[in-house]
């Protein structure tokens, strides 16, 4: 049956309101739901047939307001006045009803059919309130509907009030903001001036410019005063922005936002009840321990101690099931195709290349199971608050220490994109700079092939623990001579929601792990393998004959010194050998400029062709144990370089475009990460040497 | 034979190495990267997380 009508329905809502969750249940998508804010940057689409409709839904970045405070700000706003949508349905987050309708006040003086969906309203419930959606409803003169994103409930009764608004079946009303005698007539004043020039308005309503004048909005005066005639309404402006300073004693800007809060307040004394004291709630209590100036850090540094104490502890054996796996697979193939380069490009190249990584995919799926715990339960949110304090020591705030998380929990390139949500361009571009240096799902292959080859079992939580606490404090500092030397200025402020505390749901959890989990498989087989295929070719071509006498692991070793890869390497030898590394680790390393993944496939092929005999080939990890030219001190300083060096090429495609784009940052980047590893990993592997650790 | 048949393949997935990595410099950047799980499929973006 053909479709009615098609119809556009935007999502807006504070962060961590739900709004995502209720993008999933509406369109069926599967959109990653963070439990803090900042997790939406961009828009995103996904859309449903129902009753004849196609409805394309929107998923708005989250926002506490319109204002162009930031950029999530500015894409929602935009999105509202100039694509308008049919609908915009606003998420509120009913437990905490008074903050989220600040956005409402913005939403109905833009113009546009609001519908408000009352989410989490269970949790409203469980902590006592009671909530009279028919008298906010009529209140507010919008419809409203309960929902629990979490649980799927409402979504139905949602789909039917966008239909039946689109349809003309409920009526809206205007009931907006009454700014107050003194305000309004300023607001008149400049409406008429904007009337007068509404061609140049670009479809933005005269009421909301009018608003957002008198609020000195940065957008505002910069679109006003760039259109023809604007430089009147600008004067009128400041006109009438100097009277009601003189009247109210303070700027115009927070009277209007105290009227909104008032609005808000006298909607919700008239339609929401207390039975309990909303404010001693679990969360509350939780918060009292978990966000402790004394107790903060200690209990986040357990709680990623736990984590990387998980993902070790269970997934050991697992892991090494993977790997007799690849290993059986490889011999498997050796018995079957025979002896030459057709076996050599199987075994060599894509096994024992791809096979390194899929090999620790049970421990990638463990640490991503063990991080949405923390990130569905809420504690994530109270891990930046708690990093507040030591990242204004270095120039930052908390708000810059979430893309830090992000990049940990999963990739840099969602790191680097979500630092979107900070409004100080040098605050960003310092963040941008270090969130490449967190431990990412890409890297977790590398630390755990070493660390599993050179360190005792039993300490690979613990090591692994102290190269995560490197990594931040790595980060950090990196940030503070950064801010001290080259991005001079003052941090801006912020003020960060603490969501309240949910328990995470098993199915949650496993959808989330599994999520990542499939994307590192597809990764591992589609550029992994392709760079793989590439760098078993570069140590394979040129083929050279071996001489007369000379035994076959001298052949093999002679091969890949002569191959292009090998040369490559004895090219760069010079540079890496201070740090403890010869060829092959430089190839390794630069391999895994394109994908981090890529050192282990690198190392898995070098490895690989390495072998004479099939029946005798070992694991990677003992290959590594069993090579003399490695040892604890140098896998240490490899693991140093592997954590600093410059990020992988995806993330530096998206750190050229969020700075700018911009190639003399992008290039500052590559220098910096460049020298910062060369250094780091010099001064362990000689300090160790000195020390007397290892050679 | 068996090295011209080799050979055509790494060349392929050169190729195909070459594409992936434009296709990850334009925008479509999670959906070839695949790193963090939050790609959005229709936009060829990364939802920021």
């Amino acid at each position: 049956m053909a479709a009615k009508g098609k119809l556009t329905v935007a999502l807006a809502g504070n962060p961590n309101s739900g709004k995502s969750t209720i993008f999933n249940n509406l369109t069926g998508a599967r959109q990653h739901v963070g439990n803090y804010p900042g997790v939406t940057v961009e828009k995103k689409e996904g859309s449903v047939v129902y009753k004849d409709h196609e409805i394309v839904f929107v998923d708005l970045p989250g926002t506490y307001s319109l204002s162009a405070y930031s950029e999530e700000e500015i894409v929602a706003r935009d999105f509202v006045v100039k694509d308008k949508p049919d609908v915009v349905v606003h998420i509120v987050d009913a437990s905490n009803i008074e903050r989220n309708l600040y956005l409402y006040t913005q939403l109905q003086e833009l113009g546009v059919p609001v519908v408000l969906a009352m989410n989490m309203s269970d949790i409203a419930e469980k902590k006592g309130m009671n909530i009279d959606y028919r008298e906010l409803s009529r209140l507010l003169g919008k419809s409203v509907v309960p929902t629990v994103g979490s649980r799927n409930r409402g979504t139905q009764e949602l789909l039917d009030t966008v239909i039946d608004l689109h349809e003309g079946k409920i009526k809206i009303e205007k009931i907006g903001v009454d700014y107050g005698e003194e305000i309004s007539a300023e607001l008149e004043k400049l409406e008429k001036l904007l009337r007068e020039r509404s061609g140049a308005l670009e479809g933005y309503p005269l009421e909301w410019l009018a608003v957002k004048l008198l609020e000195n909005d940065a957008w505002a005066l910069e679109f006003i005063g760039g259109m023809p005639g604007g430089g009147e309404v600008l004067w009128q402006n400041e006109k009438s922005r100097g009277h009601l300073k003189r009247h109210f004693s303070d700027d115009p800007e927070v009277v209007i936002a105290d009227r909104r809060y008032g609005f808000i307040s006298g909607a919700c004394t008239e339609a929401k009840s207390c039975s309990v004291e909303e404010r001693h709630d679990l969360s509350d209590k939780i918060d009292k321990v978990v966000l402790n100036k004394f107790l903060g850090l200690p209990i986040f540094a357990l709680v990623m101690y736990a984590i990387f104490k998980f993902t070790f502890t269970f997934s050991g054996p697992v892991v090494g099931w993977f790997e007799q796996f690849f290993e059986k697979a490889g011999e498997l193939v050796s018995n079957v195709i025979p002896e030459g380069l057709a076996n050599s490009f199987v075994v060599d190249g894509v096994i024992a290349g791809v096979g390194g990584v899929l090999g620790f995919f049970p421990l990638v799926l463990f640490m991503f199971f063990a991080i949405a715990f923390f990130e569905d339960s809420g504690y994530m949110a109270r891990a930046a608050f708690v990093m507040d304090r030591i990242m204004h020591k270095f120039g930052l705030h908390g708000k810059s220490f979430l893309p830090m998380m992000i990049s940990t929990n999963g990739c840099a390139v969602p790191g680097i994109m979500a630092t979107r949500t900070l409004d100080n361009k040098k605050d960003r571009l310092i963040t941008m700079m270090v969130t490449p240096f967190m431990i990412c799902g890409a890297k977790l292959p590398i630390f755990a092939l070493f660390i599993g080859a050179f360190f005792a079992p039993e300490q690979g939580a613990n090591i692994m623990f102290l190269m995560y606490a490197l990594s931040v404090a790595i980060a950090l500092g990196s940030a503070l001579v950064l801010k001290k030397a080259v991005f001079k200025g003052e941090t801006s402020h912020f003020v960060m929601e603490l969501p309240p505390y949910r328990v995470p749901t098993i199915q949650g959890l496993l959808l989330k792990m599994w999520e990542r989990g499939w994307l590192y498989i597809k990764k591992a087989g589609t550029i992994i393998l392709l760079i793989s295929v590439i760098i078993w070719a570069g140590f394979t071509f040129p083929q050279m004959e071996p001489g007369e006498g000379v035994s076959e692991e001298a052949a093999a070793s002679a091969q890949m010194e002569q191959s292009f890869a090998g040369r490559i390497g004895k090219f760069v030898e010079p540079a890496v050998r201070p740090l403890g590394m010869d060829w092959r680790g430089g190839v390794a390393l630069m391999a895994g400029v394109a994908a981090k993944e890529v050192v282990v496939s690198t190392m898995g092929t070098i490895y690989s062709l390495g072998e004479v005999d099939p029946e005798e080939a070992e694991p990677l990890k003992e290959a590594l144990q069993n090579d003399p030219s490695w040892s604890p001190l140098k896998a240490a300083a490899f693991l140093m370089f592997c954590l600093i060096y410059l990020p992988c090429f995806v993330a530096m495609s998206v750190f050229y475009r969020e700075s700018g784009p911009s190639m003399k940052w992008t290039l500052f980047l590559i220098f910096w990460t460049t020298v910062m590893a060369w250094a780091a990993s010099f001064l362990v592997y000689q300090g160790g040497r000195l020390l007397g650790i290892g050679g | 034979m068996e090295k011209t048949v080799i050979i055509t393949l790494v060349l392929i997935c050169a190729v195909l190495l070459v594409r992936c990595l434009v296709k990850a410099f334009r925008e479509e950047t999670c959906s070839s990267c695949g790193g963090c799980g939050l790609a959005d499929k229709k936009n060829g973006t990364c939802s920021g997380r």
